[in-house]
């Protein structure tokens, strides 16, 4: 029903809209040329590549894998994405600070409290994002084709890197998803990186952090260098859809 | 290819056993349901099988274990989709073998599709696609799920005949409905639901 929608749509503008009329719009725009605005986009935007790169090549091979059909490990797989994420963080906190294992990980890479938390943290949560899109796209191969491919001695990464022609629209597709998902990412990231101005201050944490310390001007900036990004990667998607189709 | 005792299938489905020895061209028939098309996945590697196989004095499947698909001196050609259907004719014999043989291409008619993507060519010109996949693999026994469906009647004793020539030396077991096919084999292995005998 398009007006519910345009009903929809017009009541989460006015909402945005609206934080304007709490604080002055030059305010908030003189905002985003502050330092620590700046530090926790360019933040967000690094560790949320990074983790995009990190989930799509692990997710590519593991969903090919699930795909063959696979009942435990799945759900297992997937259950970061419907913890909530501050028990996602909380798991790897105690995991990589209390036991022998995660200590050790954690001595090499630094991940608690620290920029390498934030990239973890971002890719457990979104891993499962990638699988799913990833699975469903594989299991339109034939089984019998990658069998007789296999027979012909065509197996491993390079039966996979010619399989990837074919799923490469999902692959595009689940990477936005991932991305986006990394972006927005705070639960789990502020557990196991914490929230520490100029370190590991992603745009979600330095809301929290500055809604804290009430600057609203720089939460409103935030909030809408965060609304214009998402705006943007859900343009292109659709973009991607379009030209798919 | 020798095989003994042979039991394939699925979890809840299981055929065999069966036992025989491929001594040129083995043809399997059999009604709808009998395990024909198992069979070749299961010979292949690609699903649950109990039994020995053993292709030129190696033993490649003994009792539960056997080699992998790609480790396996055979090569199969199923029935519905022989060669990835986004790549191109070219791409998809690359994955097969290191050169493209057009000699080959050439007697099966479908030279000039090279780089055409398989997606946009007929049943009958994708399962020529998937004969020159297996033939060019120089694998020593070739396993063809119903090679003849989709070709047209006229053409399909030149499929037979290119086969038949360019696999000279080695095994096949094709699966076929075609009784017409008989002639090319040397023995047949007729199939039926749980049973089977080999005649």
């Amino acid at each position: 029903m398009k007006p519910l929608a345009y009903v929809l749509a017009s009541l989460w503008l006015l909402a945005l809209l609206s934080l304007f009329t709490v604080v002055k719009p030059q305010d908030v725009f003189g905002m985003v040329f502050n330092p620590e605005v700046q530090y926790a986009l360019a933040l967000s935007i690094i560790t949320s590549s990074i983790s995009t790169v990190l989930v799509m090549l692990l997710a590519f091979p593991t969903a090919y894998e699930l795909s063959k059909g696979s009942k435990f490990l799945e759900p297992l797989l997937s259950l970061p994405n419907a913890m909530p994420p501050v028990a996602v963080g909380a798991t790897l906190l105690i995991f990589f600070s209390r036991t022998y294992l995660g200590s050790l990980i954690n001595s090499l890479l630094h991940i608690v409290f620290s920029i390498p938390g934030l990239v973890i943290a971002q890719s457990v949560v979104s891993f499962p994002l990638a699988l799913k899109p990833l699975k469903s796209a594989f299991k339109t191969i034939d089984e019998d084709v990658i069998l007789a491919l296999r027979s012909y001695g065509c197996h491993g990464l390079r039966l996979l890197s010619k399989l990837f022609k074919g799923i490469k629209d999902s692959f595009k597709s689940a990477s936005l998803l991932v991305f986006s998902r990394s972006l927005a990412e705070f639960g789990a990231s502020v557990t196991l990186a914490g929230a520490i101005r100029f370190k590991t201050e992603t745009l979600p944490i330095a809301i929290y952090l500055n809604l804290e310390s009430g600057d609203v001007a720089k939460v409103i900036s935030l909030i809408a260098i965060s609304a214009i990004l998402a705006f943007l990667i859900l343009s292109i998607s659709m973009r991607w859809e379009v030209d798919e189709s | 290819m020798r095989v003994k005792d042979f039991r394939y299938g699925y979890r809840s489905l299981e055929f065999g056993p069966l036992s025989f020895e491929v001594n040129g061209v083995l043809a399997v028939m059999g009604p709808n349901g009998a395990g024909k098309s198992s069979l070749l996945r299961a010979l292949v590697g690609g699903i649950k099988a109990f039994g020995y196989i053993e292709v030129d004095g190696k033993v490649i499947h003994n009792g539960k274990k056997g080699l992998k698909p790609e480790k396996r001196p055979i090569a199969y050609v199923p029935q519905k989709d022989p060669a990835i259907p986004f790549l191109t004719v070219e791409e998809n014999l690359m994955l097969a073998s290191k050169e493209i043989d057009e000699d080959l291409l050439d007697e099966l008619g479908i030279k000039k599709y090279l780089n055409v993507k398989v997606a946009k060519l007929s049943g009958g010109q994708r399962k020529r696609v998937g004969i020159a996949m297996a033939l060019s693999s120089k694998k020593k026994v070739l396993l063809l799920d119903e090679p003849l469906s989709g070709i047209d009647p006229e053409s399909r004793e030149l499929v037979i005949d290119v086969i038949l020539k360019r696999s000279k030396g080695k095994d096949i077991v094709w699966v076929t409905h075609f009784e017409d096919v008989l002639k090319f084999s040397n023995s047949v292995l007729r199939l039926q639901p749980v049973r089977s005998n080999l005649s």
